[in-house]
C-alpha cells in the first residue's frame, strides 16, 4: 500500500494541477475495501509522495508540479538547460530523502512535546511568521526591487478575490458570481510559469529544452557533500515550520531558498543553477509533508486541505484523530509512522533510478513535447475544480507569464504573495479581534516579537544583498 | 511621446489604475467594518495604496531601464498566435463537444502551429495524446470532464 500510495503521490506531483487533495479525495471511495490502515498508508503515500514528485516538471520542463516546487525551478530549470537534469534531479530526491525520513524519525519520537509547542502559535505569531516570509519576496524580486512589490502586490490582490474572510460578503466580483470562488494559485502558477515558458520557447524557436549533450546523469559525491548542509538546512527549517498547522510546503520551500541563497558565499549563482537552490525546498517540503502528521495525529488538527481530507478517511472508519488517538489506537499510529519510514526509501528507489530516464526527456523535440506540456496543463487546470472558469485563467495568466518574461518582471514574488495573502490578511484581523484592535498585542508576545524583529533583520539583510549587486554591476560596467 | 512611453512608466501606470481600482472595492467595504478593528477593508486599502505609491515610482521618479523588447516576427509570430487561437477555441468548445473530440482538436491544431507536421502526422499524434489522456484521466481516475452533446 505504501509503494501504491508513493507511486501515485508521485505521479501526481508530476501532473501540474493535479494535487494530492484531489487525488486522495477522488481514490477514498475505492479505499473503502481494504482495511484502514492500509487504506490511509496508501493516501498517507499520496500526499509525502506528490512533494517528491513536484519537482520533477520544475526542473525538466519549468512547470511547477505542486506550488512547493515553484522554488525548485528557479535553479532547477537552468540546471536542466545547461545539461545537468539528472543531476537536479538526483539532489532532489536524495534531499527529500534525507529530509522526509529525518522528519519521519523526529514524528516518532517528538510527536507530543511538539504538538504542545506548535500550540503557542495563535494568530499573532502567525502574523509575525508571515512577515517573516514575506521578506523572501525581496530576493526573489531579481534585479528590481520596486517591480517584485508590485507583481507582490498583484498577488496579494488576486488572492484577495473571492468571499471575504470577516464579513462573508464577496471582493472584487464585479457582479460575476464565478469570481467568488476566488482565482487558484494553481492557474496563475500553472500560466505564468508553464504556458508562459512555453511562448517564450516558441518564440525562441526552441529546438529541445537542453540543445547540449546530457554529460552527467547522477550527482556526484563532490555534488552530495556541497549540498548536504543545504538538505539538512532546509529539512530541519521545513520540519520546524511544518509543525504549525496551516504553514504548507510552498511557505517553507520559499523561506529556506531565501536562507540559502542569504548564507551562501555565492548568492550570485542563485537564480543560474545553483544545486544549493535545488536541495534546500525539496528537503523543506519533503520535512514539512512529515511534521504536518503531528499536528494532525497528535491534535486532530489538519495543516492543510489534503490532511483534512486525509483526516476525513480516519473518521471514515470511525478514528478520531487527537490526543486519544494515540492512546487508544496505538497500534494504527505506529503502522502508519512506519510505513512513512518505508514510504521514503521507496520513493527513493522509485525516483533515483529513473534519473536518467527523465533527464533524457530534455532532448525530445520541441515540437512534441510543447503540445503535449500545453494539454496536460489544460487538463490540469480544469481538474483542480471542475471548472472552465479555471483554463480561462491558466490562458490569460500565461499571456501575463509571457508578458512578464519579455519585460523582465519577476514571477515568483506573484506566487509567493498569492500563498501568503490569505494567512497574512486571517492572522491580522484574528489578531486585532483578539486584542479589541490595538496592534500592541504584536509587540506584547515575545514569540511575534521575536519573529517581527527577524523579519526586519532579514529585511535589511537582503537589501544590502541588492545594494551590492548593483554595485558589482556598476563595476562590471566600467 | 513615443521616447517618454517606456515600458516601465506603461507598467507602472497600469498599476496605478489597479491600484485606484483596489482602493474604490476597499472603499465600498469599509462601511461594514466592526468598529476599531480591521474588517475586509483593510488590506484592499494597504494594497491599493502601495500599488499607487510604488506605480508611482516606477513610472514617474526612477529612470527607465532595459533596452527596447524585440517582439517575434514572421513564422515564430504565426506559430505563437496559432497556438494562442487553438488553446482559446478549446477553452470555447470544450464544454459543447466534450474532452475527447475537443482534445484531439487542439493537440492537432498545436501539433500543426508548433510542429508543423503534416497533416495526417498531426491527426495521428493527437489520436495517440487523446487517447492515452482518455485512458488516465476518464476511464482510470475518473475525473468528470465535460462530455459535450456527443456523451464521449
Amino acid at each position: 500500500m505504501a509503494l501504491l500510495g508513493a507511486f501515485l503521490g508521485t505521479l501526481v506531483g508530476v501532473l501540474p494541477g493535479l494535487g494530492p487533495t484531489s487525488t486522495i479525495a477522488m481514490l477514498m471511495p475505492l479505499t473503502s475495501v481494504l482495511s484502514p490502515s492500509s487504506a490511509i498508508i496508501m493516501m498517507a503515500g499520496i500526499f509525502y509522495g506528490a512533494q517528491y514528485g513536484g519537482s520533477t516538471t520544475s526542473i525538466l520542463v519549468n512547470i511547477p508540479g505542486e506550488v512547493s516546487s515553484v522554488p525548485t525551478l528557479l535553479d532547477g530549470y537552468p540546471l536542466a538547460v545547461q545539461g545537468k537534469a539528472g543531476v537536479a534531479l538526483g539532489i532532489a530526491a536524495i534531499g527529500s530523502f534525507i529530509a522526509g525520513t529525518g522528519g519521519v524519525v523526529a514524528l516518532s519520537f517528538f510527536t507530543p512535546f511538539l504538538a504542545d509547542q506548535a500550540l503557542r502559535f495563535g494568530p499573532p505569531e502567525y502574523f509575525g511568521l508571515m512577515l517573516l516570509a514575506l521578506t523572501v519576496t525581496v530576493s526573489v524580486s531579481g534585479g528590481s526591487l520596486i517591480k517584485g512589490l508590485l507583481v507582490g502586490a498583484f498577488g496579494y490582490l488576486i488572492s484577495l478575490v473571492g468571499i471575504g474572510p470577516n464579513s462573508g460578503l464577496p471582493r472584487f466580483h464585479y457582479g460575476f458570481a464565478v469570481l467568488y470562488g476566488g482565482i487558484d494559485i494553481v492557474t496563475i502558477a500553472i500560466g505564468v510559469f508553464a504556458l508562459g515558458e512555453i511562448f517564450a520557447g516558441l518564440e525562441e524557436s526552441r529546438q529541445a529544452i537542453t540543445p547540449k549533450k546530457i554529460e552527467k546523469v547522477f550527482p556526484s559525491l563532490q555534488d552530495l557533500k556541497q549540498t548536504l548542509p543545504s538538505m539538512i538546512r532546509g529539512g530541519t527549517i521545513g520540519f520546524l515550520l511544518g509543525l504549525l498547522p496551516g504553514c504548507n510546503p510552498a511557505v517553507t520551500a520559499f523561506i529556506s531558498y531565501d536562507v540559502e541563497k542569504k548564507i551562501s558565499r555565492h548568492p550570485e549563482r542563485f537564480g543560474k543553477g545553483a544545486l544549493e537552490g535545488v536541495a534546500a525546498p525539496e528537503s523543506a517540503n519533503n520535512a514539512t509533508a512529515s511534521a504536518a502528521f503531528i499536528p494532525l495525529l497528535a491534535l486532530g488538527i489538519p495543516a492543510s486541505p489534503a490532511l483534512a481530507v486525509l483526516m476525513g478517511g480516519f473518521m471514515m472508519y470511525g478514528l478520531q484523530p487527537g490526543p486519544l488517538l494515540i492512546q487508544n489506537n496505538p497500534t494504527l499510529v505506529w503502522t502508519i509512522i512506519g510505513s512513512m519510514y518505508v514510504g521514503n526509501v521507496m520513493l527513493l528507489v522509485l525516483n533515483l533510478p529513473l534519473v536518467g530516464l527523465w533527464a533524457k526527456l530534455t532532448t525530445v523535440p520541441y515540437r512534441i513535447m510543447a503540445p503535449v506540456i500545453i494539454m496536460i496543463c489544460m487538463i490540469g487546470a480544469y481538474s483542480l475544480r471542475n471548472s472552465m472558469f479555471d483554463i480561462g485563467m491558466t490562458l490569460i495568466f500565461g499571456g501575463v507569464g509571457y508578458l512578464m518574461q519579455k519585460y523582465k518582471w519577476p514571477s515568483a514574488p506573484l506566487v509567493l504573495c498569492s500563498i501568503l495573502g490569505p494567512i497574512l490578511e486571517k492572522s491580522l484581523v484574528n489578531s486585532l479581534a483578539m486584542s479589541a484592535g490595538s496592534p500592541m498585542i504584536f509587540f506584547t508576545r515575545p514569540i511575534c516579537l521575536a519573529l517581527i524583529l527577524a523579519a526586519c533583520a532579514l529585511l535589511m539583510i537582503s537589501l544590502r544583498f541588492i545594494r551590492k549587486g548593483k554595485r558589482e554591476d556598476v563595476k562590471e560596467e566600467y | 511621446m513615443r521616447k517618454w512611453l517606456t515600458a516601465d512608466r506603461v507598467g507602472g501606470a497600469v498599476f496605478i489604475l489597479l491600484g485606484i481600482l483596489v482602493l474604490a472595492e476597499g472603499w465600498r467595504l469599509f462601511p461594514m467594518r466592526t468598529r476599531g478593528i480591521a474588517g475586509d477593508e483593510a488590506f484592499p486599502i494597504l494594497l491599493g495604496s502601495v500599488m499607487v505609491g510604488l506605480g508611482a515610482l516606477l513610472s514617474f521618479f526612477r529612470k527607465p531601464r532595459g533596452g527596447p523588447v524585440s517582439w517575434p516576427k514572421g513564422k515564430q509570430a504565426i506559430s505563437m498566435l496559432q497556438s494562442a487561437g487553438v488553446l482559446i477555441v478549446y477553452w470555447l468548445l470544450l464544454p459543447y463537444l466534450g474532452f475527447a473530440i475537443t482534445t484531439f482538436m487542439a493537440a492537432a491544431g498545436l501539433f500543426y502551429a508548433i510542429g508543423n507536421y503534416r497533416w495526417y502526422k498531426c491527426l495521428l499524434y493527437s489520436a495517440i495524446l487523446t487517447s492515452a489522456f482518455y485512458a488516465m484521466f476518464i476511464a482510470w481516475l475518473e475525473m468528470p470532464f465535460p462530455m459535450g452533446v456527443f456523451g464521449i
